[in-house]
């Protein structure tokens, strides 16, 4: 079958959805199809929002089926689509109103919402079946757009490369410095760990420079090693040696670093409000969800770096959560007539 | 470029009461009272005693004619109009392929814009209104909302219980809605799919359980405002009176515009949008200013 995966592009950006849907790709072929992908720009400014939406309206193509993977690809129109949803424009929705919005309670921002909410709900209707890559993004389509979806969980990047190693001494926490992944928490955190535990913070964003002040500030900074970028051997290396991964952004899409680390054998410590991590960490069983407090960061922190069989008991667990986990499924669930 | 000309023959007393289906055909054609130097595609006739005309019905042009009584139907209508327009839809069953049901709740579905809960929400916040709150319309029960005001309400609500003629309104604005049973068969709406169904005594309680619920509060209203589109919108019924009387001009359709223009309606932007003018706008510098200016004056 010829498949066009399409998603967008927002131009010298690259992150975990262009990983996302160039990994779909590749499963697609594995699996005998003609997959490519197709992308076209996109800007998140409000006031151009819809001008990427209209031009997928507008844009030919000829294959036998279409996946969507976010905003505003979803607009392509074609009569085997078949939307498997990363995200739609979060900043009209659950991001309304929040920093990194630009959708306000002014005239003109509540009709943009309005009408993107309508124009999402009727270009999302086309599609002959809807998946999405967690239950976090089902349950807000239902309660935005009121429609129907279904979860497909997929591996994570890095999937055949990610292994256990021996339980370490630090704490690993992968994640881009930026505000919705909470970053400050866990330096925050650290300074109510009594058990002398390092934070390995790896990644890079806006944060960076404050988060080593505010270290400095809570004379955690020994404890904290801002690892910066870090390669793709690197990262499967820190994965395999760590105590546990600590992993507490704001209401996750999905959450790769949750499945890297149940892969490589590591329990996670996440927070009440994680979203899509939530899905698969159990508390006291694949690791702990705290109530999103440094200080109960930082104590779950302290149990586990106390009591290493536990974390590799706790890392077991989650190592046989995703064992399941597997591309072939999911391009069969997508290319199923 | 020129629209097709559709000739109006419509007596004094009921002229006033086709203006909404004359605005929603303008669209596709230019409706003009027939008179001497008119020359029309096809007509459009108030009542068939309105018309007049029984050389046109003998077959020179094809001619739409709205009968409000089953003994309207003369054996002259129902054997020569292309287009018998009805509010009944029994007697629309009856009369078979030429007749289109413009029903008495009939509205400008784009002019009644959908709002989910969430945008509602958003917008009870800006007005300063309580977080949640349910209304009743055309109920018993005691109100205090000025009727100037319904429509605002039906607009901010969680959810509404409504009977009566704001019903169709109510669901034109994606409202979540409780009726009743007869209610929602008037209309032709599946319980829970297109509106809420419970009886008086329950009903408040229904629709507050529904603002509580914002999936099943978003599949609802959506499930309604898609109802009115399909049986309510008088878009459909001009669209489909135009189609009776061979009225869609090819050539505009063919336009590159006019596929863009069909794609912001097809998505339910409203006319004269901003976002409606800045995709007509950026797209005439290839297809033509005299062919963006003929469409934004269309859609306004």
């Amino acid at each position: 079958m010829d498949i066009c995966v399409c998603g967008a592009q927002v131009p010298f950006m690259s992150g975990g959805a262009e990983q996302h849907m160039e990994n779909l790709v590749d499963a697609a072929q594995r699996a005998g199809h003609r997959a490519e992908l197709v992308q076209i720009p996109t800007v998140w400014d409000r006031d151009r929002i819809f001008d990427a939406a209209l031009a997928w309206r507008m844009v030919p193509i000829d294959a036998d089926l279409v996946i969507p993977i976010n905003f505003p690809s979803y607009f392509v129109q074609h009569p085997n689509k078949v939307v498997w949803l990363a995200h739609q424009h979060r900043s009209a929705y659950d991001g309304a109103g929040g920093p990194w919005s630009d959708f306000g309670l002014d005239d003109e921002g509540l009709e943009l919402q309005r009408l993107l909410t309508e124009w999402d709900t009727r270009a999302l209707s086309e599609a002959k079946r809807i998946f999405t890559t967690s239950g976090v993004v089902s349950g807000r389509l239902a309660r935005y757009n009121g429609l129907a979806s279904e979860p497909l969980y997929h591996p994570a990047p890095l999937w055949e490369s990610l292994t256990p190693g021996p339980t370490g001494d630090a704490v690993f926490s992968p994640l881009r410095l930026e505000g919705n992944k909470r970053p400050a928490l866990l330096v925050e955190a650290l300074a109510h760990v009594r058990s002398g535990t390092r934070l390995e913070l790896a990644g890079r964003g806006s944060l960076a420079a404050a988060l080593q002040s505010r270290a400095d500030e809570l004379g955690v900074a020994d404890r904290l090693d801002l690892l910066g970028f870090v390669s793709d051997a690197a990262l499967v290396e820190h994965f395999a040696r760590a105590l546990a991964v600590v992993y507490a952004p704001y209401d996750e899409d999905y959450g790769y670093v949750t499945l890297q680390a149940f892969r490589a054998g590591k329990p996670v410590i996440t927070a009440a409000d994680s979203g899509g991590v939530l899905e698969w960490v159990e508390d006291g069983v694949t690791g702990f969800v705290t109530d999103g407090s440094p200080e109960a960061i930082g104590d779950a922190i302290d149990r586990l770096a106390n009591d290493r069989s536990l974390a590799e008991k706790m890392g077991e667990a989650g190592r046989e959560r995703v064992a399941d986990l597997d591309w072939a499924p999911v391009v069969a669930r997508l290319t199923a007539p | 470029m020129t629209l097709p000309t559709l000739g109006l023959v419509a007596g004094h007393e009921d002229a006033e009461s086709i203006v909404p289906l004359l605005v929603a055909l303008r669209a596709w054609c230019t409706p003009v009272a027939l008179s001497p130097g008119v020359v029309p595609v096809a007509l459009l006739a108030t009542s068939p005693t309105a018309i007049g005309l029984s050389a046109a019905l003998a077959g020179r042009m094809a001619v739409g004619v709205i009968v409000d009584e089953p003994d309207q139907l003369t054996d002259t209508v129902v054997h020569q109009a292309t287009a018998i327009i009805v509010s009944d839809e029994r007697l629309a069953h009856e009369i078979g392929d030429t007749a289109i049901v413009w029903p008495r709740e009939a509205l400008h579905a784009s002019q009644h814009p959908s709002l989910s809960p969430f945008v509602r929400q958003r917008w009870r916040a800006r007005l300063g209104l309580p977080r949640d709150f349910v209304i009743e319309i055309g109920t018993r029960a005691p109100t205090t909302l000025d009727e100037s005001l319904v429509a605002a309400a039906l607009a901010t609500c969680s959810a509404a219980v409504v009977h009566g003629p704001q019903l169709v309104t109510a669901l034109a604005l994606g409202t979540p809605v409780v009726t009743d049973a007869a209610s929602a068969a008037h209309i032709g709406a599946t319980p829970f799919v297109h509106v809420g169904v419970a009886e008086p005594p329950a009903a408040p309680g229904i629709a507050r359980e529904l603002a509580a619920d914002p999936a099943r509060a978003a599949a609802l209203g959506w499930g309604g405002r898609l109802l009115v589109e399909e049986r309510f919108d008088l878009a459909t019924v001009a669209s489909e009176l135009v189609d009776a009387l061979d009225l869609g001009p090819a050539s505009f359709a063919a336009a590159p515009l006019a596929h863009l223009d069909a794609e912001l309606a097809a998505l339910g932007t409203p006319t004269g949008s901003p976002v409606t003018n800045r995709a007509l706008r950026r797209a005439s510098g290839v297809a033509g200013p005299a062919d963006w200016a003929d469409l934004t004056g269309r859609r306004r």
